[in-house]
């Protein structure tokens, strides 16, 4: 298929793994609104900007830490509005909504008329909203509804779609976000309980977790009602059951590549395996070992923003050279 | 309209080639060769099939109780997805009514326009890559690029997708480059290629001309075609008939007076009142002076400006076009209409019993150009 047309595949698997990735998190926060303390709903809003590695427009939103100030209450509604609805944010649902479909519009004709349609009727839904519509009505809800626009979408392609290379690139695009996504948010999730600033925190936000990412009856089942971080943490990242753990991802990823098979740009292609091999090895054999966990992860995260790259570089953006089989 | 087409092919070939027409005084050497649509690059050049205009939309009009051409479109004629877009909308919508008819099909399109691309194959394959080359998302026929992309099987490409090596013309896919034998492209001549026409264009392809030259790749319209579909020599199509295929011409052009010509620009002062005025690069309805539209002092300006560059305008009729029965804002009222069918040639001709019908929204106006806001309707044609 055209390498354009599987890059944007690509990148709509990756733009609505992010939607559904925020909104998960987004529904956990509006939780804890409800009945958390001050610095627990602080630290979810930390979590969410750090491990999605971006910050609000709002400047005294920014320059927090040099007010001696706390992200509270009082700033959520702001705070929320930048994860759902600002489009120059480009975390935001709304914006990676948007960009996903825009992508999909773009190659209509790679996709299935059914894929297109479930994807425009979940955009049309958000697009003319605000967060002073969901606000006062029920916030938690309409996150809700968002994961459940994409895993409709993902149902919808599963059922739908030839079962080529089209479906290999998007789901790749989706499971590498997944995996990114997970990497960063353990990585926080993992420093901050090491640090003096969160040591108050009880046990809400990694029961939380595992609530969010729909572990928490699995966690149950081998470990009881009791929360262990370092259990909650293994699991995460390293269960092989898991459907959202990182291992999980990282070997539907390594069989994904597989099925590729050789790419355009050999060279790329190889380093691309080589990356999600030691990926996956890393994970699933070094980590239950490791010491520091925070070095794995910081570790895991560059290869896997290296495995993106050499992706990008052997399938998509491939420069005509030698290594190009014509 | 397939006496026309055919008639239409022979030319550009022949003033690219022979040029025979010229020789013979048919048509006068500068108002071709100084037509801005006339392509140098072209001239000697081999083109497939000898059919340069594979994909042609003739805009009809109908005057009295018969048709009349209004304006051929052999570059990058658009509108046919809307033709069968609106079929579909009908069928949905009229179900009785439609079953009532013996509507002809129009929605088998796309597997013409796939016979017809496929004739083009310069390998003659059974087989061939077929792309549609598209300006990209932001050209206002990107649906109908998509569309026909979906319909014919084609990938669709824009330039950055494609690249040429060693005269060929190959396309980035996940398997590497992969040869091109056939471009349907969406893309203007002046875009085409960077290395023979606008130099900053980012639409094209640098060497697709060398490879189109080599015969290495067909290219669908092939550039330089507006060459006949010039407004100006719109008025020698009835001539070219004649010329090339030894037959009168079956369907009638608006009469025309040619601006360049001193007693037609005469002619067109004298009458401004009567007549609608085009330039003759125009298109999509563009820099119309409709003179019964405008005041004295109006038409007195356009006079000045008409006598200072006559070579650029041209001068018709304006016509009393049919009307049909419109829904407009509750109302059933009437509005003008042309009819726009797609004749595709290949090694033969081909249509399907239907057409774009275009609808002048405004009440009263004459123009129904969809950048200009027109409407269009579901044409039936029905069987005997």
């Amino acid at each position: 298929m055209l390498a354009r047309s599987a890059h944007g595949l690509y990148w709509i698997g990756r733009y609505l793994k992010r939607v559904e990735h925020t909104s998960r998190l987004m529904e956990l926060q509006m939780n804890a609104l409800v009945d958390c303390t001050w610095d627990q709903i602080h630290f979810g809003w930390l979590r969410l900007f750090r491990h999605l590695k971006t910050a609000p427009h709002n400047e005294e939103l920014v320059n927090w830490e040099e007010h001696g100030d706390s992200w509270g209450l009082t700033d959520s509604f702001a705070l929320a509005d930048e994860l759902s609805f600002v489009m120059e944010n480009e975390s935001s649902i709304l914006s990676c909504f948007t960009m996903g479909r825009e992508n999909a519009r773009q190659m209509r004709h790679c996709i299935s008329s059914e894929m297109w349609i479930c994807l425009n009727k979940a955009y049309f839904e958000i697009r003319d909203l605000s967060i002073e519509d969901i606000w006062t009505k029920d916030p938690m809800q309409f996150y809700a509804n968002r994961v459940q626009d994409v895993n409709t979408f993902m149902g919808v392609c599963a059922a739908t779609l030839y079962r080529d290379e089209r479906w290999e690139f998007l789901q790749i695009g989706r499971l590498i976000e997944h995996a990114q996504l997970m990497l960063a948010l353990m990585s926080f999730q993992n420093k901050s309980t090491d640090s003096v600033e969160f040591e108050d925190l009880e046990h809400y936000d990694w029961w939380s977790l595992l609530h969010c990412f729909q572990a928490d009856e699995a966690y149950q089942h081998y470990f009881g009602a009791k929360i262990h971080p370092e259990h909650v943490m293994n699991m995460l990242v390293a269960d092989q059951l898991l459907p959202n753990s990182i291992d999980f991802s990282l070997n539907q990823i390594a069989d994904r590549l597989s099925a590729l098979g050789e790419a355009p740009a050999n060279r790329h292609g190889a380093m691309a395996n080589r990356f999600i091999g030691r990926l996956v090895a890393l994970v699933r054999f070094e980590w239950p070992d490791a010491e520091n966990k925070t070095r794995m992860l910081t570790l895991a995260e560059s290869l896997a923003l290296k495995l993106h790259e050499h992706i990008a570089a052997a399938w998509f953006n491939y420069e005509v050279d030698d290594s190009v089989r014509f | 309209m397939i006496q026309r087409i055919a008639a239409l092919n022979k030319f550009i070939v022949d003033v690219y080639g022979s040029a025979h027409i010229l020789a013979d005084g048919v048509i006068p050497i500068d108002h071709v060769r100084g037509c801005p649509q006339y392509r140098i690059e072209m001239q000697g050049v081999s083109i497939p099939l000898d059919v340069p205009v594979g994909i042609c939309g003739t805009d009809l009009v109908r005057v009295g109780e018969g048709f009349r051409v209004l304006e051929d479109n052999l570059r990058v004629p658009s509108g046919v997805s809307y033709m069968i877009a609106n079929r579909q909308a009908t069928k949905t919508n009229f179900r009785e009514l439609y079953r009532k008819y013996r509507v002809r099909d129009v929605e088998k399109y796309g597997t013409l326009l796939y016979e017809t691309l496929r004739e083009f194959d310069p390998n003659g394959s059974t087989d061939p890559c077929i792309v549609l080359l598209t300006p990209g998302v932001f050209n206002a026929a990107f649906y109908e690029h998509m569309f026909l992309a979906d319909e014919i099987g084609a990938e669709l490409v824009e330039g950055r997708d494609l690249l040429v090596n060693d005269g060929f013309v190959y396309m980035r896919t996940t398997s590497g480059l992969r040869k091109v034998d056939v471009i349907y492209r969406r893309v203007d001549d002046d875009f085409l290629d960077p290395l023979f026409y606008r130099r900053d264009s980012i639409l094209g392809v640098p060497g697709l001309m060398h490879a189109y030259r080599k015969g290495n790749v067909a290219l669908v319209n092939a550039p330089g075609t507006g060459i006949a579909d010039d407004k100006s020599i719109y008025a020698y199509v009835p001539d070219m008939i004649r010329y090339y295929l030894s037959e009168d011409p079956i369907l009638r052009n608006v009469e025309t007076y040619l601006c360049r010509e001193p007693e037609d620009l005469e002619y067109t002062l004298d009458n401004l009142e009567q007549l609608v005025v085009k330039p003759v690069g125009g298109s999509g309805g563009y820099g119309l002076f409709i003179g019964a539209d405008k005041t004295t002092a109006e038409r007195d300006e356009f006079s000045k400006q008409l006598r200072e560059d006559p070579e650029n305008y041209i001068a018709q009729p304006i016509l009393a076009i049919s009307r049909a029965p419109c829904w407009i804002e509750r109302n059933i009222e009437p509005r003008c209409v042309d009819l726009r069918p797609f004749i595709l040639t290949g090694k033969e001709s081909r249509l399907v019993g239907g057409a774009f019908c275009r609808i002048a929204l405004p009440r009263g106006s004459l123009v129904v150009n969809s950048s200009q806001g027109g409407g269009a309707k579901d044409l039936w044609v029905v069987k005997n």
